[in-house]
């Protein structure tokens, strides 16, 4: 469960006269009042519209929250600290945000945030520079909406890591975040953007530049494209995947199944594997899964992809498991189509070495690939063990992969 | 006693302003470029583009270099509409759409007056029309379609020679300020007997 703003909301109670929320509503705008939109360069916070007249908010909210006010929350013994810095800062600026944070393990948490109270239905992204000061400081990227505010619980888009692949470094690098990625957001309504650290640690780091952009500046799909295929997850920042989608173990007692992301086993010299820890018995079911849609919307399309890939070990060797896919009618059920036990593509099957499993799409037969829904990992033999995972990717068709399709399909 | 650190200010909004770009609005502009087909993986206005199949029908869309109307490439799509098997024995549907919304926020196309795209067959005789939808349409996975693309060619046909088509958008009865999708539909009812195969080549997807 995403927990953010709990602090924040602590001081809207301390700024309110009474404990009582009153209904107070934006100040209307006249259309005349809203700057003409600009491309590339994007537009400053400031000329962002404001709130649609007649949105609600608590009057904590609405006497606390200013637009531009940076500010954070943390339960001990988290910390955060933030400031306009005048000291460092990108040129022409006169000042950038500072954010510096002290994570400790789960259940305590902190994060940061700046006051937006805006309507950004009309933009297709923001951007803002970055830079750290030591490098590789983390956090994940979300919003609040008038009403997510209220619930303290913000749409997360994922771990800084899906928009810098390399990471914060000492350079200030530019960010660019499609707001398509905070999916069931209302975009018209937003109250703040939210920078909630989710990795243990200490970290400082500086933004500046903060716009508002109508292109999308982004484009996904040439990435991909350009390298020949989906990284769906790298298990490397955020329990998300790099869909920005949710991940999660299931179970029905009394098998069980935990998932983690674990430092100590990993494929390459940085980040983390997936650590499944399972007991299948007899009765009931146990795996994970990750989403290929997002919850209540669209879903996803893997028609122009033929393989399936990722690396596989076992804490002791002979774990087994078997991969499921399921469109949106198996989603529907509560299941996935299985392409069949994993010793069918790893004949020696499960080691305590890393091994590459491929499976072909076309093994889980005739699946709706254009609505596709999750990824499942189900354990289906009695017997209890530990599984990594990592690299999980999807192989893209080549354009002559797809006209021999067409030729060979009568 | 709480050690975290909390320093608030009232903002300067200075400190978020930047240089100015050009101005520049697409909503306004004379002509909207929705896909050149160039390389890239989404359209213009970064969204993304597929077939749509319904078996037994099939479509395949791939960029092509061949004989490109503008710039370096163009878009190729092979269709083969059955009219037999299927949902309801109709041999099921096929076609190509382009996603104009982002998310929820819809593609405002009121200041615009026609779809315009540049087109041809592989060997000519070639037929499809297009289909555009709303919010509406999008909600039942449908779109509005126009007729066949030859009423909108100098030469009403599609012919192996590329042709500039230009479709009114008064031609669709749909919600312009609430665009989600194009599409190029192989239509059974395009087709004699209501099976077509073929091969046609779109270029320079436009609103104007």
């Amino acid at each position: 469960m995403v927990r953010i703003l709990a602090f924040m909301m602590i001081l809207l109670l301390f700024v309110a006269h009474d404990a009582r929320p009153r209904v107070v509503y934006a100040e209307p705008v006249a259309l005349k009042d809203v700057p003409p939109p600009r491309t590339d360069q994007g537009i400053a916070l400031k000329d962002v519209p404001p709130l649609p007249e007649g949105t609600f908010l608590f009057e904590g909210e609405a006497k606390f929250g200013h637009r531009g006010r940076f500010g954070g929350y943390a339960m001990r013994p988290s910390k955060y600290g933030v400031y306009y810095d005048q000291k460092i800062h990108m040129e022409g600026s006169p000042e950038g945000m500072y954010v510096r944070y002290h994570k400790t393990p789960d259940p305590s948490f902190s994060g940061a945030y700046v006051i937006v109270l805006g309507d950004l239905s009309r933009f297709s992204a923001i951007s803002f520079w970055i830079k750290g000061a030591k490098g590789g400081e983390a956090f994940e990227i979300g919003v609040n909406d008038t009403i997510s505010n209220k619930r303290e619980d913000a749409v997360l888009a994922g771990s800084i890591y899906r928009y810098l692949p390399q990471g914060i470094t000492t350079e200030w690098q530019q960010v660019i975040v499609p707001l398509e990625d905070f999916f069931g957001s209302d975009l018209s309504r937003i109250y703040s953007i939210v920078f909630n650290f989710n990795e243990e640690g200490d970290g400082t780091f500086w933004i500046d530049q903060l716009r508002f952009h109508e292109q999308p500046l982004l484009d996904r799909e040439a990435e991909i494209v350009s390298k020949g295929e989906l990284l769906l997850d790298n298990f490397d920042h955020s329990n998300l995947n790099l869909l920005g989608r949710k991940a999660n173990a299931y179970k029905r007692l009394p098998s069980v199944c935990e998932f983690s992301r674990v430092e100590n086993t990993r494929v390459g010299k940085h980040g983390r594997s997936l650590q499944l820890e399972f007991d299948k018995q007899a009765t009931g079911w146990c795996g994970y899964y990750t989403l290929l849609n997002q919850i209540d919307g669209a879903y996803f399309d893997l028609s122009p992809y033929k393989e399936l890939r990722f690396w596989v070990r076992g804490a002791k060797g002979g774990e087994t498991f078997e991969i499921g896919m399921a469109d949106r009618s198996w989603l529907t059920i509560g299941d996935s189509v299985k392409a069949g036990a994993l010793e069918q593509y790893l004949p020696k099957g499960v080691t305590t070495q890393w091994q590459e499993v491929v499976i072909p799409l076309s093994d889980f037969g005739k699946l709706e690939w254009s609505q596709m829904g999750s990824f499942v990992v189900n354990f289906y033999k009695p017997g209890k063990g530990v599984l990594f995972v990592d690299d999980l990717r999807f192989i893209r068709k080549s354009d002559k992969d797809l006209l021999n399709e067409w030729e060979e399909t009568k | 006693m709480r050690r975290s650190l909390l320093v608030f200010r009232a903002l300067a909004m200075a400190g978020f302003v930047a240089t100015h770009g050009l101005l520049l609005s697409t909503a306004f502009a004379a002509t909207a470029v929705i896909d050149d087909f160039e390389d890239g993986g989404s359209s213009k206005v970064g969204q993304r583009s597929n077939t749509y199949i319904m078996a037994p029908s099939r479509a395949l869309a791939v960029k092509t270099a061949e004989g490109a109307h503008g710039g370096a490439k163009a878009l190729m799509l092979k269709y083969d509409k059955k009219d037999k098997g299927g949902p309801y024995d109709s041999g099921g549907w096929c076609g190509y759409y382009t996603l104009l919304k982002t998310g929820s926020r819809y593609f405002d196309a009121t200041g615009y007056k026609s779809l315009t795209l540049w087109v041809k067959g592989a060997a000519g005789g070639e037929n499809f029309s297009v289909g555009l939808s709303d919010r509406h349409w999008d909600e039942v996975g449908d779109s509005v379609k126009s007729e066949e693309i030859g009423k909108y060619l100098p030469s009403g046909k599609l012919t192996a020679e590329w042709q500039r088509a230009t479709i009114p958008l008064s031609t669709f009865m749909v919600e312009m300020k609430e665009l989600a999708s194009i599409a190029i539909c192989f239509e059974g009812s395009l087709f004699p007997g209501g099976s077509g195969k073929g091969t046609v080549y779109v270029d320079d997807l436009s609103f104007e």
